[in-house]
């Protein structure tokens, strides 16, 4: 069995969560604790590739990052072509994966009670201390099922990935893509063994997202 | 000394407030959406109102006039909330020990925060989190984490409302110990008449005409002594 899918995945998806761990967590405090104009538009736009279907987003990324879109002539002057190479596929995992982080983040955020904060302010701690103790501790829960969810939807990515990423066996052919191929020329065992993979891990991670969420808010 | 002077527009009412606090305890009291909480947040910096004066000890915390908005974090006011806020996630230990810095001298810290628990009487629970304490329990953590910053003064919020009858004596009394040990302004705010009785307090009565709120000393209740009648 060619293993290089299953790597490529999860080279894709660490990749991607970690972008969108720091992207997302940054964003949902921003837009929760601050009110700007344009607040609600980011916010919406952030959210938009959840409903969208994922071969929209990808129709988007081409657009944006294609031989002549805006980021990708500018990224051919520098001899770097962004489509149809992995990192094209991390890109559109970022990109799915964003809301979920985001959402998780900021329902966590939400709950925190603001008295906590104030109380600490009135102790002499400064915003980003207030942030670093209060804030972000009691948030723990949906920032971790936050990368959970953005992980497991990085590994899944199948619409946007096709699109800019293509499918080149050993080069941007993910778990997913993997399975598309496999199955449409007739090698149901080769798209089975990447299922079972991809279904274990992601089951996996959510299991034991959900069992320790319920440990942590026994805790308090 | 504390003064608070300001008038301020809330959802249904003008607030107006004219309030001296010396160095014992000041009760503030009315009933419930009277905007008793929102004097306190006021004073403390964590609401502005939207003109007027707050002075603690000379120092001018808030002036309309000219424009000085000190931020709650360089206050040095002590804040207890109606229902503590203790942080979840942290001992007792770690409540107390927020407000003050962790300095070079780590055994230094410790023992501050054990003279400060052994002060209030929680010694003993130093390494529980606040979701295994008692209201009383709870209420002397909040004490305590206020107290251990020395602040210039110290604002509680119904502080006895949720405990029954025998710890209200029992809190009041210590509050009543830690103020004169202090030596500090102590406002309370309270819609039950019958908790201040029992404390020697100045009082600041609510009158409520229409459309607005004011709290101020009345000349029935002028900072009077009380002994204490427990």
């Amino acid at each position: 069995m060619d293993l290089a899918p299953i790597w490529l995945s999860i080279r894709v998806s660490i990749i991607a969560v970690g972008v969108v761990f720091i992207v997302g967590t940054g964003l949902a405090v921003v837009l929760q604790r601050y009110s700007f104009r344009g607040r609600t538009i980011i916010e919406a736009l952030v959210m938009l590739p959840l409903v969208l279907p994922p071969t929209v987003a990808g129709f988007f990324l081409l657009l944006l990052l294609g031989k002549n879109g805006p980021l990708g002539r500018l990224l051919n002057y520098f001899g770097i072509q962004i489509i149809f190479s992995w990192w094209a596929a991390t890109i559109a995992s970022m990109v799915v994966a964003l809301p979920l982080m985001y959402q998780g983040v900021k329902s966590s955020l939400e709950s925190v009670d603001l008295n906590l904060e104030q109380v600490a302010r009135t102790l002499g701690a400064g915003e980003a201390r207030v942030l670093r103790t209060i804030t972000l501790p009691l948030s723990w829960p949906g920032i971790v099922s936050g990368v959970v969810m953005a992980f497991t939807r990085s590994l899944g990515e199948f619409g946007a990935t096709l699109m800019v990423a293509g499918n080149i066996p050993g080069k941007t052919q993910t778990i997913p893509v993997a399975v598309y191929s496999f199955a449409s020329s007739g090698d149901m065992a080769g798209a089975g063994y990447m299922v079972m993979i991809l279904v274990a891990v992601s089951f996996s991670l959510v299991f034991a997202v959900s069992a320790w969420r319920r440990k942590f808010i026994r805790w308090y | 000394m504390l003064r608070v002077q300001f008038e301020t527009r809330l959802t249904n009412f003008i607030l107006k407030t004219d309030i001296v606090a010396e160095n014992k305890i000041l009760v503030l009291f009315g009933p419930s959406g009277s905007g008793k909480s929102t004097i306190l947040k006021m004073i403390a910096g964590l609401a502005m109102p939207q003109n007027g004066l707050i002075k603690l000890n000379g120092r001018i915390l808030f002036s309309s006039a000219d424009r000085i908005k000190v931020k709650p974090q360089f206050r040095n006011i002590g804040f207890v909330p109606q229902d503590y806020a203790l942080f979840p996630h942290l001992t007792v230990k770690d409540n107390v020990g927020y407000g003050i810095v962790r300095k070079i001298n780590p055994g230094d810290y410790e023992s501050r925060i054990l003279q400060m628990l052994e002060t209030v009487r929680i010694a003993h629970l130093k390494d529980r989190f606040p979701k295994q304490l008692s209201g009383g329990e709870a209420q002397r953590v909040a004490l305590a984490r206020a107290l251990i910053t020395e602040p210039a003064l110290l604002l509680l919020d119904e502080p006895l409302s949720a405990l029954d009858a025998d710890l209200k004596l029992e809190l009041q009394e210590e509050l009543y110990g830690l103020q004169k040990q202090w030596n500090i302004p102590f406002v309370l705010v309270t819609h039950d008449y019958r908790e201040v009785e029992r404390l020697e307090a100045g009082r600041a009565r609510l009158t409520m005409a229409d459309e607005v709120h004011k709290f101020t000393f009345s000349e029935t209740d002028r900072p009077k002594v009380n002994t204490l009648k427990l």
